[in-house]
């Protein structure tokens, strides 16, 4: 038999009813695969931080061991002095040793506003980190050695971690020929580090 | 599912049956005048949702088999059509069976059987008040159109039978051919007994026999002619007694209700006769072929088609429900699995917080503490001191009192200019560059151990003249043979005060005109490392 237009009059509701039942199945598998998707999704994190909780156990001792000599680093970094602000007058007071006790001639300084140190590979860790106050210094000297004598004594009494950056020396135009007078001119950019609490 | 309901149409009148799980009740019966027809309509309204099969059981129905070309498609239903109105004047209540397909020499042909009640009058006031209650009519049947099932159903599997039953109607003789019916003949009975209907059983068996034998559809000197008498209970062993099997015919006499039984009616009305076992076969088998129109089916064939959308929309559903039941079970075993990682993970944690609680306190998180120490060892892996350099440079200068030197720019913040330009000439990629000049030490990406110290080297040759273009060059060059042999020391550049390449112009005085000029140079040298 053949239907004919007054027939599907009569087939409307039936066809209505089918329809709704076939998208209520597919919106029943859709939803019961987008479950089935998040559960798994669910379980691989399980997995996954279960696994990364018991290597964490694992390698506790790792990380103990780790962490003491983390702790040797930064006890280093203690020892030096370096961590905490600055103090600026302390500084002064180093090179102003220094230049006596090495009998220097004149020396003159430029401390520049404390940054964040910009470093390659060093990041911001959120919590302490590296800031340098950069110094401009500028030295008549008699001889290299004792520009040499210098930095040496400034690394090794300063409350700051000394890390030189430029150094230009060249030939002192005004130096007299004879007597002590100085040979020899430094200028020089030296970044005094320091490790202080930031805001996270 | 709908209820069945099975209209009797004899001469005389229809009755109604209700058919359900093999039980057969009648339920009103209708004259064939005005007064019936009307009673038979409020019948319709009180059973609206019914399935209704006719049986119509009535002598004006006619039998009659041709073969006709094998041609299928719209081809073959325009022949059969033809055929039927070249046979049948009212053609509204007409079949067509196919009898097989027969090959005529090299001609392949077809037996049909065409049928058709030859007195539709009877039946148009019962089919319209059908078609005005919109009725789903299954469709219009007679009983021989049942004959082969219900043979079939008792073990007949004989080449030919003669199906005899004592009907309401009268006494039904059906011809069974190859399991198909090829006529029928209704007779009717008048008077009510036993051995005078038996005895018509009889006689009417042998003469559809002799009628058989003149159509040569027996033989006159085959096998027998077999027949069924399907005969009351009560009445059989007069039926018995008088059709005795003989030479022409071979006579199996059955009592109907065992013969109901055996084709599965449990119950029947009481005083029903044969038609109570063809109404029951009726309802629960599905016959192919019936008389009604399409028109008079309407009604029927949309209740199956929205049975079918509803039952397609229904087995969509069920399946979707299944397969994401199926889905739920994965997921049931999926969250188990994830639980159990769970547990295993707080287990875990809580181990890991008892070691943890026995770790050195530390001024920071120590994830902190970790970043910091890594920063720190990147100071230092950068941190340079020109003292290496100078001493090295200092060396360089041993064996060539002829060098003097000017000035020295110490660098490890960033590359000089020349240095630089080198880089790019030299085609260093990009990464290469950063971490031989500024931007590395800017706090680019360079690792901290990539980090070169630079000098430039300012001097001037002494004890040569300037224009003396050999002398100089040889002094420089071994200069900065000499820096090239130190450990880590890259030549970077050298400037000579003239350019003695190819690609540039070279211009001097021979002779005494540049005795004064002091030749200067300028080299600078790259370390990588402390």
């Amino acid at each position: 038999m053949t239907l004919s237009g007054a027939d599907l009059r009569p087939l409307r509701w039936p066809l209505a009813i089918a329809v709704l039942l076939a998208l209520a199945g597919i919106g029943v598998t859709v939803m019961s695969e987008r479950q089935l998707d998040a559960a798994r999704k669910a379980r691989d994190l399980a997995h996954t931080q279960r696994i990364a909780a018991q290597e964490r156990v694992t390698k506790a001792t790792d990380e103990e061991r780790e962490i003491r000599q983390n702790l040797g680093e930064y006890q280093k970094m203690v020892d030096a002095g370096m961590v905490g602000r600055a103090n600026r007058l302390d500084l002064i007071e180093r090179i102003s040793d220094i230049k006596k006790q090495r009998k220097l001639f004149e020396m003159h300084y430029n401390i520049e506003a404390q940054k964040p140190l910009d470093y390659a590979g060093i990041s911001s860790t959120g919590g302490m980190d590296f800031v340098t106050n950069r110094m401009q210094l500028t030295m008549l000297l008699l001889h290299e050695d004792d520009f040499l004598g210098f930095l040496r004594d400034l690394g090794a009494g300063s409350k700051a971690y000394v890390s030189m950056r430029r150094c230009a020396l060249a030939r002192n135009a005004t130096a007299q020929s004879a007597g002590a007078s100085p040979g020899l001119r430094a200028d020089c950019t030296i970044d005094l580090i320091n490790l202080v609490e930031t805001q996270p | 599912m709908a209820e069945k309901r099975l209209l009797y149409f004899t001469a005389g009148e229809v009755s109604a049956f209700r058919w359900k799980g093999g039980r057969l009740e009648a339920e009103e019966t209708f004259a064939q005048r005005e007064e019936g027809v009307a009673a038979f309509a409020q019948y319709l309204t009180r059973h609206s949702a019914a399935l209704y099969y006719m049986l119509a059981d009535v002598v004006e129905e006619d039998f009659a088999t041709d073969s006709i070309p094998a041609v299928r498609g719209s081809d073959r239903r325009e022949l059969l059509a033809r055929k039927l109105s070249q046979r049948y004047r009212d053609t509204s209540l007409a079949l067509t069976l196919s009898l097989g397909m027969r090959s005529v020499g090299d001609r392949r042909e077809e037996q049909m059987l065409f049928s058709s009640f030859t007195n539709t009058q009877q039946f148009q006031p019962w089919l319209t008040a059908l078609s005005t209650h919109e009725a789903r009519v299954v469709g219009l049947y007679s009983p021989p159109l049942l004959a082969p099932l219900i043979g079939a159903k008792l073990g007949h599997n004989a080449e030919h039978y003669l199906l005899v039953t004592v009907e309401k109607a009268g006494l039904r003789q059906t011809f069974v051919h190859q399991g198909a019916v090829r006529f029928s003949r209704l007779g009717r009975i008048t008077e009510n007994d036993a051995t005078k209907t038996a005895a018509a059983c009889a006689a009417e068996s042998s003469r559809i026999q002799q009628y058989l034998v003149s159509l040569r559809i027996l033989s006159r000197d085959g096998p027998r002619l077999k027949a069924v008498v399907l005969a009351p209970a009560a009445d059989w062993q007069a039926y018995a007694d008088i059709c005795v099997s003989n030479a022409q015919i071979d006579y199996e006499v059955l009592k109907e209700e065992d013969a109901a039984r055996r084709c599965g009616l449990k119950s029947a009305p009481a005083g029903s006769t044969a038609e109570a076992l063809f109404l029951h076969v009726l309802a629960g088998a599905q016959v192919g072929a019936q008389f009604a129109a399409d028109a008079l089916r309407r009604h029927y064939h949309l209740w199956r088609a929205r049975l079918a959308l509803l039952t397609v929309g229904a087995a969509v559903f069920a399946f979707c429900l299944l397969f994401s039941g199926f889905k739920m079970l994965d997921m049931y075993g999926v969250n188990k699995s994830a639980d159990a990682d769970r547990r295993l993970e707080s287990v875990a944690q809580q181990q890991y917080a008892r070691i943890q609680a026995t770790f050195p306190k530390t001024p920071t998180s120590t994830d902190k503490l970790d970043a910091i120490v890594k920063n720190y060892a990147a100071l230092r892996a950068q941190t340079r001191s020109p003292e290496g350099l100078l001493l090295q440079i200092s060396r360089a200068l041993a064996n060539l009192p002829q060098i003097e030197i000017d000035s020295i720019e110490w660098d490890a913040s960033k590359a000089p200019a020349t240095a630089q330009a080198a880089a790019s000439k030299t085609g260093e990629t990009a990464a290469g560059a950063a971490a031989s000049g500024a931007p590395a030490n800017a706090g680019a990406n360079a690792k901290p151990e990539d980090v070169r110290q630079y000098a430039t080297i300012q001097g001037h040759v002494v004890s040569t003249q300037a224009s003396d273009f050999r002398a100089v060059t040889q002094v420089v060059d071994q200069f900065a043979g000499a820096l090239r042999g130190q450990p880590g020391v890259q030549l970077v550049s050298r400037r000579l005060p003239f350019d003695i390449s190819a690609g540039q112009s070279l211009a001097g005085d021979i002779g005494a005109a540049r005795e004064t000029e002091v030749p200067r140079f300028t080299i600078v040298i790259g370390k990588q490392g402390a």
